[in-house]
């Protein structure tokens, strides 16, 4: 079992600006275990990017504790508090803001020069420099200013900057959102490769599902300054606790129900609108319990696939677009309105009717909110 | 909000360890901000003390109000005063609004040539012009006034360039530029889709022009007329040059003889109490102000977006075009100068002839007491290093802690660092001289020294210099600086090798601007000065208040000359800048 690394106790924030005030986090904690990729996904306005402050010291919490690597940095209860610029953090930024009057050598030479307390002989200043820009693979262009970069080579250069100091911690603040999609694509998987290469421990702030999935040990779900469920991505996927992760990660149609009867082995009945359906319960649900039942696009099937007895419905399709991938179908069962993905060759014409099916591992009971 | 929860909202500055750079970012703040506060609250309370400063019991009373009100003099320099600052007004905008307008709105060809001919004016300061123009139209000796005679044979004229008319047309022509560099801006702002859609609205060029255009840079039009007026008002050298030999005061000359008459003891209760007067009447004036300036912001025709404003084909008006700027450019500074240039070279100032020809020396070059003036220059000189250094130092550290630090009422300093753009400049002379003589007297020793005028520039520059740090600061992005703190440095080194460099080319120019307007400073020098103090501008006046209008001539344009390499480099500098903007 490895340490944990950072720990978030109760953490909470609240701007002011003018008479108003805005509780951006609220009583947040989670802990981070040492070489872990832990990240924070939410919609914007959710308190991951506050958070993430809190950690790197730019934001002071009302209260709460933060310990990095065992040592409180910032506790309202015992006074501690360490500058940002005394945490030995690396981060990097949205904007990446790379400095353009210095040139990209200069720029990850910054912390080597500039830091607090550290002491690096100038001769060991560009070895180190150069090393870090070999991790990122712009070796070569040290002395070009850093204007000149491309997007995708300043968010590298930010990346470099941030690990020269060899941190144990590394803060992303949605790195890659400034870059095109291929190149976002590409630089997930190298950003994951690269921290777990270097045995840092990483939070990762961002608002895109995929980028959560595939780069994380832990994901946080965070929504109006709380965390919502924390999880493993296949967990946060798979097993939604809560309606809000069903819909944010991933889209699910929602069904109000009701636990009819409990059928062992983590499977309940669900009386709905669209009839009995077998779920997956995501929690202990006594009888009577008023739950969702959320259903992903994709895993809704036409009938014929599965000749299982549980959960199938006919349904007519009304609408269709194609996204690429998958059509996009809209199933109406009465009056109700389902989202279907279905493969593009399978996709039957408008107005059909078909008999549609969910296996019990798909269809989630989640707790309703009140 | 307690100590420490206000501390804690300021960047650098913890319960833990107060970083010496935020101390001083904030010890200059507070400080310079009490020091102007200071200001109008002394002229206001020493306008009710009665005696000399260094009597020990004082009385106060309203007696230097009623000597004031009750005098009927200080009505006619007051009219005198408004309609001088008027017809200022509008001879400054008859000049500089339609010169905008073609810079901006036109396809007027050698446009760099109109900016560069608006910046290198600079180098003539207001006294220089109102030396050339007294030479001209002095109702004796003018050499305009000689040529009226002989061509109308003494049917016209002699027209008297010292009177309230000509004074403020002379100000008017040195204070063109400014209306032309402020009104340039709004003209330049302006969203051309705002016309366009009037004239897809099937509006006529003239209807467009009065319905649109003109209403929406009303308020960018009426703020700077304001501004150019209370130049006008509190400018001295205009007035002195031409008016006080000739007995006609306006308030700054006013103000000036009475702290320093000539056969009393000098009436500080009462340049207080005029004083007063004044700070109300900007108030109400800056008031007013602020008003026209929210509702320029309501009607907001800067977009942001980057666009160009649609321009007017002049066709065959070109040359009328670049007649009109001609004529403005040979009345304001080439007239005057060939004038100054030929009284230096006189022994008395004379009507071209052969006899004058011959009798042409430097002489007058010679007569100058170099020793007082190469004190004035040395003072000078250390003034024109310092103030822009200085001043540009303070106004980071307000834009910093404006804009950067979270301290409740933060704003307020932004308040207190335009209040010296609102009260004539004349009123922080005025103050400053009774702070050092009433208050600080012996605890701080600094009336008569260098430093009395440094403090007093530093704070009449002080909202020009806050208004371009604070538009350059607000462009920096946050993270900028924020990331230099995650690599380890203080908030002092990231202003230093972060912040700075990001401001130097606002900061090289704002600099290359205050040093200008050093050189060439004499209303507030001249309130200040006492001897070891003395600025070159200040020499000049006191040769030509001692009739040495030849030497006085001379050593002003020995100052241009001076001052050459600073305009210089202020247009190379301008240039770029434009230049960087239009990329």
């Amino acid at each position: 079992m490895t340490a944990a690394m950072i720990e978030v106790e109760n953490l909470t924030l609240t701007y002011h600006s003018g008479a108003e005030s805005h509780r951006a986090i609220d009583r947040v904690s989670f802990s981070v275990k040492e070489g872990q990729v832990y990240t924070l996904l939410g919609p914007s306005g959710c308190g991951k990017t506050t958070t993430l402050r809190c950690i790197a010291g730019l934001e002071r919490p009302d209260s709460g504790e933060i310990r990095i690597d065992g040592r409180p940095v910032s506790s309202s209860a015992g006074g501690e508090w360490v500058p940002p610029n005394r945490r030995a953090i690396g981060m990097v930024f949205q904007s990446y803001a790379i400095w353009p009057h210095m040139s990209v050598f200069e720029n990850v030479a910054f912390p080597l020069r500039y830091g607090e307390g550290v002491k690096v002989p100038s001769a060991e200043i560009s070895s180190r420099v150069r090393r870090a820009l070999e991790l990122v693979q712009l070796g070569e262009l040290e002395d070009r200013p850093a204007p000149h970069l491309s997007g995708g080579q300043q968010q590298r250069l930010a990346l470099a900057r941030a690990l020269v100091m060899e941190p144990k911690v590394l803060l992303l603040d949605e790195p890659l959102s400034n870059l095109d999609a291929k190149l976002r694509e590409e630089m997930r998987g190298e950003l994951r490769r690269l921290i777990k290469s270097l045995g840092m421990t990483a939070v990762f702030v961002t608002h895109e599902q995929i980028e959560a999935l595939t780069l994380s040990d832990v994901i946080s779900v965070m929504n109006g300054g709380h965390i919502i469920q924390e999880g493993s991505p296949i967990e946060i996927y798979q097993r939604p606790t809560n309606p809000f992760v069903a819909n944010f990660i991933g889209q699910s149609n929602f069904l109000d129900g009701e636990i009819a009867g409990i059928e062992g082995a983590g499977t309940v009945q669900v009386r709905t609108e669209m009839g009995a359906l077998a779920c997956q319960a995501t929690a202990d649900f006594p009888p009577g319990a008023r739950v969702v039942v959320a259903i992903r696009p994709e895993h809704i099937t036409l009938s014929p696939e599965d000749d299982s007895p549980h959960n199938r419905f006919s349904c007519t399709l009304a609408q269709s677009s194609f996204i690429g991938n998958a059509m996009d179908c809209s199933m109406m069962a009465g009056d109700r309105a389902l989202r279907v993905l279905l493969h593009p060759d399978r996709a039957p014409d408008i107005g059909s009717v078909v008999s549609l099916h969910v296996p019990v591992r798909h269809c989630l009971a989640i707790a309703a909110q009140d | 909000m307690s100590f420490i929860s206000i501390a804690r909202k300021i960047p650098g500055l913890s319960t833990a360890r107060i970083e010496p750079f935020t101390a001083l970012m904030l010890a200059v703040v507070l400080g310079l901000s009490l020091l102007i506060l200071c200001m109008p609250l002394i002229v206001f309370g020493l306008s009710f003390r009665e005696g000399r400063p260094i009597d020990p019991e004082a009385v106060y009373s309203l007696a230097h109000y009623v000597q004031v009100f009750s005098d009927a003099y200080t009505y006619r320099v007051l009219a005198n005063t408004f309609s001088y600052s008027f017809i200022a007004l509008f001879v400054a905008f008859a000049f500089g609004l339609p010169a905008a307008w073609l810079a901006e709105r036109t396809d007027l060809p050698l446009k760099p040539l109109l900016y560069t001919l608006m910046t290198v004016g600079l180098l003539m300061p207001g006294f220089a012009t109102a030396m050339g123009w007294l030479f001209l139209f002095h109702p004796r000796i003018g050499l305009g006034n000689a040529l009226i005679n002989n061509l109308f044979d003494g049917a016209i004229g002699p027209l008297n360039i010292a009177s309230i008319g000509g004074m403020g047309w002379v100000e008017g022509l040195s204070l063109a530029p400014v209306a032309f560099i402020m009104t340039a801006a709004v003209f330049r702002a302006m969203d051309p889709s705002l016309e366009e859609s009037a004239e897809m609205s099937g509006a006529k060029a003239s209807t467009i022009a009065r319905r649109v255009t003109l209403p929406l840079a009303w308020p960018g039009i009426l703020a700077s007329g304001i501004y150019i007026f209370t130049i006008a008002f509190a400018a001295f050298d205009v007035p002195a040059i031409i008016g006080w030999s000739n007995k006609i005061f306006t308030f700054s000359t006013y103000v000036v003889t009475e702290l320093a008459p000539d056969d009393d003891l000098p009436h500080y209760g009462v340049a207080a109490a005029l004083a007063t007067f004044v700070i109300a009447l900007a108030g109400a004036l800056s008031w007013w102000y602020g008003r026209l300036q929210s509702q320029a912001h309501r009607y907001q025709v800067v977009t942001g977006k980057g666009y160009r404003p649609r321009l007017v084909a002049l066709k065959d008006r070109k040359a009328l075009a670049w007649g009109f700027l001609a004529l403005f450019f040979f009345l304001s500074k080439l007239l005057p100068l060939v004038l100054l240039i030929w009284a230096s070279l006189l022994p008395f100032f004379q009507l071209p002839s052969a006899e004058a020809f011959a009798s042409l020396s430097l002489a007058n070059y010679n007569a100058i007491p170099w020793d007082l003036a190469f004190k004035g220059f040395k003072n000078t000189a250390a003034l024109v290093v310092m103030t822009p250094t200085i001043t540009l130092f303070c106004a980071m550290a307000f834009s910093w802690v404006v804009l950067r630090s979270r301290i409740p009422g933060r704003e307020f300093f932004d308040f207190i660092a335009f209040l010296p753009h609102a009260i004539p400049n004349i009123i922080f002379g005025v103050a400053i001289l009774l702070l050092a003589l009433f208050v600080l007297r012996d605890t701080i020793p600094m009336f008569g020294t260098i430093w009395i005028l440094l403090l007093v520039f530093v704070i009449a520059r002080l909202s020009y210099a806050t208004r371009m740090t604070n538009s350059t600061m607000i462009q920096i992005h946050k993270d900028l600086e924020e990331s230099g703190t995650m690599c380890g440095a203080t908030t002092g080194t990231v202003m230093l090798r972060v912040v700075t460099p990001l401001l130097a080319p606002t900061l090289i120019y704002a600099w290359l601007w205050i040093a200008l307007i050093t050189f060439r400073e004499l209303t507030l020098a001249v309130i200040l000065t006492t001897g070891d103090n003395i600025t070159l501008p200040v020499v000049v006046w006191s040769l030509w208040y001692s009739s040495g209008l030849g030497a006085a001539a001379a050593l002003t344009l020995l100052l241009m000359l001076m001052m050459l390499p600073i305009v210089g480099l202020y247009w190379w500098v301008a240039r770029k800048r434009a230049f960087g903007a239009s990329n």
